[in-house]
Order: structure tokens, then C-alpha cells, then sequence
């Protein structure tokens, strides 16, 4: 198998398009990001005082108020996150169309958010201070219900993790264009259903030549197969993580979260990437030209819905249909970094590594599945 | 020394194998019986069944009835070891050399490195190949991208080589240094089953040659065997203008002949047995003072026999 590993690794490092499109378009992309995001970033770095408006048509639920009072009023030194512009509803939707906020929260009944067309990040952390919020009342609520005496330890708990979060957020980036870059990455390491397809090509005698030899031999097909991979998601990963020192240490982007975070969402997308690719690869009756183009317009497609050619997509999609965000590869991707530096939530960090996951188990099962079979009906 | 000279046990047997892809019969009971140390040449048109029939015993493709045995058993991995196959289609790793390659593709038969780094040698030296180590596929004409096909399905030295028309676009040079790369194997000790529609290939390296058409084998044996299965026996032309009609009909008369063909420039007559046929035609022409041109006395060929077995009524 080592032998088999080997050549497949260096076969594959001799090859000029994948190293292209696996190593060199992920740092050219980057280059041309940093390179028109580069001023823009510069001016929406701040990210204190998000103008919303609150408009409250009910009576809010209980700590609302106090919660809003506290992240608008600043402290010593620091400026307070939202600045509630108004409280009319008339003047915040004029100012909404003028560009002027961020979000306005309604107080009816529930608590709803609407935000500008295009939001961006900003938006996306008063939808974030707002979730929270509702999912802790909910819990507290519930337990006040049905165990009051557990409320104190459950609000004490909490108080935990926020401070948790705070400290993890110190280094936090909340440059709306990195997430072009996360992007980037997630493309990046969907690109490697590029090589996924070839693994399941060249090992299946009624898809090439080359498969029909490597399945006359006397090797176990699921061997020879799992090594084809082990050898695409090793030089996968040696790309990714040189594009991700590049742009992280050479144009100096702050991912805003720790770099074994990269290496291992990076290893997982590679993993999802091939084993997708597989899967594709594996379907017979289709010519490796249409399988390209499928997987092209899968990984691009997933990449444009969560944000990569569009910023405020994935957002738009979390409004309109949050549950394709929860499901989508890209959009899970992206989250996996985002979720990590602006909120500094690993519990949303290590959700969404499960959803991956679950995919990559998906896709390698459905990929088994297909190439399990040694003998054909017609070659 | 002929593989046919020690023909001893069975390697491979075919028996009543049928295949069909929906309405159309690929191998119409097939049978075949080949035996240790032959070149035994599967021999048919395009889409005869000679490659459905090589991947049936291949277990690549499934099958609608019959049994297929190699080395005496069903085809399992310890019976893969001993196979090598040369496919149809060149089937090489682009970005690799031509020593990698090799390399690679024995190394799905043998592990010890040692050993493979002399078969490698080996398979190099044999195919030819000495100087081009270092060439990717890419850099190699047609006929060495051949001999490392070539090369690549027999490096590990196996007791059984199948080789699916190794030689199809290839040049004369080429084609000849591989014909006689087959024998050398052959006369290593390897069984060869050599599928073709080149008849003259079949004709020159193959000990037995089955004839295939239409997944059925309609005649197998020697060549001479094969040759005797016809009526032609030997075909005369000779050059001359101006035959009258008696002497048209005295030549075609001649002992052996039984069949008469004449365009006004060349006589052509078919022979079944007979001695001095050639002799005696020409001393009839020489006493009837024909001038005469260029002669042909043309032995039967594969060709003939396959045009003859396969003729239209055959397939009707």
C-alpha cells in the first residue's frame, strides 16, 4: 500500500492542474481579495456602535431591556457595541433605506429582527446578540417551569460561559471581508473533489483502462481505493495549509481564530472535498467531462450561496432558509471560522465539525457502496 | 521450441459461456481449452466477442451462463498473482516515468522491494526500454508507449499473460520487436492467450488459434489444422494477356483446380491438393506458346480461412 501511496503522491504533484487549482487559484484568489478588499476593510474595521433601532409594540420579556441597556452603554474604555439610533418605527425604516442601520429589532408579542438588504457582518452580530438571548430565556424559562430551584446554578453557568466567550473574542476579527477568505478556503478544499474523482475513476475497470488493470491485480479494491485517497488528502492538505500560511502570513489576513483551527476545518473540508469527489467519480455512465463539470458547478455553487462571490449571501440565506446553511458543505465551512472569531462559540465550532463530518461519512459510505463491485455488466 | 511441443495441463477453460447486453448475444456458448505453455490466438473481426470474452475470464464483466476456470479454479486473488494483462487500451500513469510505472504496477503483485526492483530491471531490459527510464509516457512514441503497456502487465512475471491486441496502431518496427518480445515470454514459460484481427500476427507467433465470430467459436486448432478445414489448398496467377476461350477452359480443367477466374490480364486458378500443380500449368503454357508475365503460387492463409468459414452462408 506505501508503494501505492507513494507514486499516486508524487503523480499527483507532478500534475501542473492540480497543483494549480488546489494550490496556485486558491493563492492568486486570495491575492486579488487582499488586494481589493485590502482599503475597504480598513474602513468598516469598527465595530462598536452598530446603529439599530428597537421598536417595542408589546412588552418585552423579562432582562431584555436590561440586556440592551448593557451593550449600548459604554463602558470606560471601550465603546458600547450597539448605539439604538431610534425607537420609532417611521424614522428607523427611512433610515434602514438610507443605509443607516444595522438591524431593527420588533418588540411584538416575540422578538424579530429585520435587517438591510446586503447585511453584512455587522447585522450578523445583532441576529447573533439576539439568538442567544431568546435560546437563553427559552432555557431559563423552561427551568423556571419545571425546576425553579435549578435557575440560579443555570444562570450562574451562563455568566460562565459568556465571560468564556469574551475572553476568546480578544483576538477576534471583525473585518466583514474575511470572510471572502474563509470562502476561499471552503472553495478551496471543495476543489478537492477534483482529485476524489479520479480516485474512483482510475480504480474502476468500467470507467478506464487504468481501472481495469488496477482490478485484474490481485490487491483488495477497498485498499487500493483508501490508499488513492489517503495519498490525494495528504498533497490536498499540504496545498491547503500553504495557502493558508500564504494568506495568513504572507498578505498577513486575521483569520481571527487559532491556526490549528485552519489546519483541522481544512483537513475536514479536504476530506468532504474528496470523498464527494469519489462519490461523483464513482457514478457510471458519464464521461469524466461531465463529472468535472458537476462537481465545478457543485463546489462553486456551494461557494456563491455562502458567500463567496456575494458577502452578504450566506446571511440572506440564514433570513430566507436557514436550514440550507445548517446543511450546506461551504456554508458550514465558512461558519466553522466565523462562528469562532466573531462570537468565540467553539460549541458552534464543534457543531458544525459534526454536520462535516457526518457528510464526509456520507459521502465515503455512498462512494464504498458504489465501487464495491468487482464485476460489471458491460465495460 | 513452440509452446504446442509441451503442451501439458489446462490453464484456462471456457465452457458454453454466454453473455448478452440486452437483445444482443456477445458470446454465444463459447468454449475454449488452452493449454500450459501455448500462444493461443483468439482470432476475429471487431466486436467478434474476443475482448468480452477475455474480460469474462478476467472476471470483470459478468455472464449469463456457463463456467470459466484458470489454473483450475474460479478466479480468485491468489489466482491473480499469476496473471498479467496486457489491456487493449494503454493503460500507464501520465505523470509518472517509464521506470515508475513499471514500478507501480508491479508493485501491485509483488511487495518485497528487492524483488521488485529486478523484475522492474528485468521488464525494462525486455521491453526494450533501457534509456527511456527516466521519460514520462508522454515523451515516448507510439511504440514505446506499447512496450510499456507491455511492460507494465508482465513485469512480475506471471505463468499466464493476456494480451488484448497489444499491437493496434502500431508501427511495422515496433509491431515486429513486440511480436518477438511475446515469443521470448512464451519461451520463459509463460502461457499466452494474444487476442487480434491481424490475421498474419496470429499466424506468426500463435501455437493454436481459435477463430471467433459472433461470440462463437467456429474453428480451432493449428494453423495447418485450420488450413485443412478449407477447400483451397493453393491459388495460381499467372500473367496472360490474350487466352482464347479453349485454352480458358483447358486450364481451368487442369487436374486439382475447381475454380477459374480470368480478367483478360491474369489467370487466376484454385487448387485442393494436388502435386506440381504449378508445373503443370506452366508447361501447358509454355507448349500452347503463351507468352506469359509475372507467377504467384500462393499458399492459403489464415485469411483464406476465415473468409471462407465466416462466408455468408455461414452467417445466414
Amino acid at each position: 500500500m506505501l508503494n501505492r501511496i507513494k507514486y499516486e503522491f508524487i503523480s499527483l504533484l507532478r500534475n501542473k492542474i492540480v497543483v494549480f487549482w488546489l494550490m496556485g487559484f486558491p493563492v492568486i484568489l486570495g491575492t486579488l481579495f487582499f488586494v481589493a478588499f485590502g482599503n475597504l476593510a480598513d474602513s468598516e474595521q469598527d465595530y462598536a456602535d452598530i446603529p439599530i433601532a428597537v421598536i417595542k409594540k408589546t412588552e418585552p420579556p423579562e432582562g431584555f431591556e436590561e440586556m440592551l441597556t448593557a451593550l449600548s452603554e459604554s463602558a470606560s474604555e471601550e465603546k458600547a457595541l450597539f448605539n439604538i439610533v431610534t425607537e420609532e418605527e417611521n424614522k428607523a425604516k427611512e433610515l434602514m433605506e438610507k443605509g443607516e442601520l444595522q438591524g431593527i429589532i420588533y418588540v411584538d408579542g416575540d422578538i424579530s429582527l429585520t435587517v438591510p438588504k446586503g447585511a453584512g457582518i455587522k447585522s450578523g452580530i445583532v441576529k447573533s446578540v439576539l439568538d442567544s438571548f431568546k435560546s437563553r430565556y427559552e432555557i431559563i424559562s423552561a427551568a423556571a417551569a419545571s425546576n425553579p430551584d435549578k435557575v440560579p446554578q443555570i444562570i450562574k453557568e451562563m455568566e460562565k460561559e459568556t465571560s468564556y466567550i469574551r475572553s476568546e473574542s480578544n483576538s477576534a476579527n471583525y473585518d466583514p471581508y474575511v470572510q471572502y477568505f474563509y470562502n476561499l478556503l471552503a472553495m478551496s478544499g471543495l476543489f478537492g473533489s477534483m482529485m476524489g474523482m479520479y480516485c474512483a475513476i482510475n480504480h474502476q475497470a468500467n470507467l478506464s483502462a487504468l481501472g481495469a488493470r488496477v482490478e485484474v491485480s490481485p490487491v483488495s479494491k477497498f485498499g487500493d481505493i483508501l490508499s488513492s485517497l489517503i495519498a490525494t488528502l495528504l498533497i490536498h492538505n499540504v496545498f491547503l495549509n500553504i495557502a493558508s500560511v500564504y494568506l495568513a502570513y504572507v498578505l498577513g489576513i486575521k483569520f481571527g481564530v487559532p491556526f490549528w483551527v485552519i489546519v483541522t476545518v481544512n483537513f475536514l473540508s479536504s476530506v468532504l472535498g474528496n470523498s464527494f469527489g469519489c462519490f461523483i467519480g464513482s457514478v457510471g455512465g458519464m464521461k469524466d467531462g461531465i463529472k468535472n463539470a458537476i462537481l465545478l458547478t457543485c463546489s462553486l455553487g456551494l461557494c456563491f450561496l455562502s458567500g463567496l462571490m456575494f458577502g452578504g449571501m450566506r446571511l440572506f440565506i440564514e433570513e430566507s432558509f436557514p436550514l440550507f446553511n445548517r446543511i450546506n458543505p461551504a456554508a458550514l465551512i465558512v461558519d466553522c471560522f466565523y462562528s469562532l472569531c466573531v462570537y468565540g462559540s467553539y460549541e458552534k465550532l464543534f457543531s458544525n465539525i459534526v454536520v462535516l463530518l457526518i457528510w464526509c461519512a456520507l459521502m465515503l459510505t455512498g462512494s464504498m457502496i458504489m465501487t464495491r463491485k468487482r464485476k460489471y455488466k458491460s465495460i | 521450441m513452440k509452446g504446442s511441443d509441451f503442451i501439458m495441463e489446462t490453464v484456462v477453460k471456457v465452457e458454453r459461456l454466454v453473455k448478452r447486453y440486452k437483445e444482443l448475444i456477445a458470446l454465444d456458448h463459447l468454449e475454449l481449452d488452452i493449454k500450459k505453455g501455448e500462444i493461443f490466438g483468439l482470432l476475429g473481426p471487431n466486436g467478434s466477442g474476443k475482448t468480452t470474452a477475455i474480460n469474462c475470464i478476467l472476471s470483470l464483466l459478468t455472464y449469463d451462463k456457463g463456467e470459466i476456470s484458470v489454473f483450475g479454479k474460479k478466479l480468485c486473488a491468489e489466482v491473480k498473482k499469476d496473471i498479467g494483462v496486457v489491456m487493449q487500451n494503454v493503460a500507464v500513469l501520465d505523470e509518472l516515468n517509464v521506470r515508475e510505472n513499471i514500478d507501480y504496477f508491479c508493485g501491485l503483485y509483488i511487495s518485497d522491494k528487492a524483488l521488485r526492483k529486478k523484475r522492474v530491471d528485468e521488464a525494462i531490459a525486455f521491453a526494450g526500454l533501457e534509456g527511456f527510464e527516466k521519460f514520462r509516457p508522454k515523451k515516448l512514441s507510439g511504440g514505446l508507449l506499447r512496450r510499456l503497456n507491455i511492460a507494465c502487465g508482465v513485469a512480475h512475471k506471471p505463468k499466464l499473460i493476456i494480451m488484448d491486441e497489444p499491437t493496434v496502431a502500431v508501427d511495422p518496427q515496433s509491431r515486429n520487436r513486440i511480436l518477438e518480445g511475446i515469443e521470448e515470454l512464451n519461451r520463459q514459460g509463460a502461457t499466452i492467450i494474444y487476442t487480434s484481427h491481424y490475421m498474419e500476427e496470429v499466424e506468426q507467433i500463435c501455437s493454436r488459434i481459435a477463430i471467433i465470430d459472433k461470440g462463437r467459436n467456429i474453428a480451432e486448432g493449428t494453423k495447418q489444422e485450420l488450413k485443412k478445414l478449407i477447400k483451397n489448398t493453393e491459388t495460381i496467377s499467372v500473367e496472360a494477356a490474350g487466352l482464347s476461350d479453349e485454352q480458358l477452359e483447358t486450364s481451368k480443367n487442369m487436374p486439382h483446380a475447381y475454380d477459374c477466374k480470368y480478367d483478360g490480364k491474369t489467370l487466376t486458378l484454385l487448387y485442393s491438393g494436388g502435386k506440381h500443380n504449378l508445373t503443370r500449368l506452366l508447361d501447358y503454357m509454355h507448349n500452347e506458346e503463351i507468352p506469359i508475365g509475372r507467377v504467384y503460387s500462393l499458399l492459403p492463409t489464415l485469411n483464406d480461412v476465415f473468409l471462407e468459414i465466416t462466408g455468408k452462408e455461414l452467417r445466414d
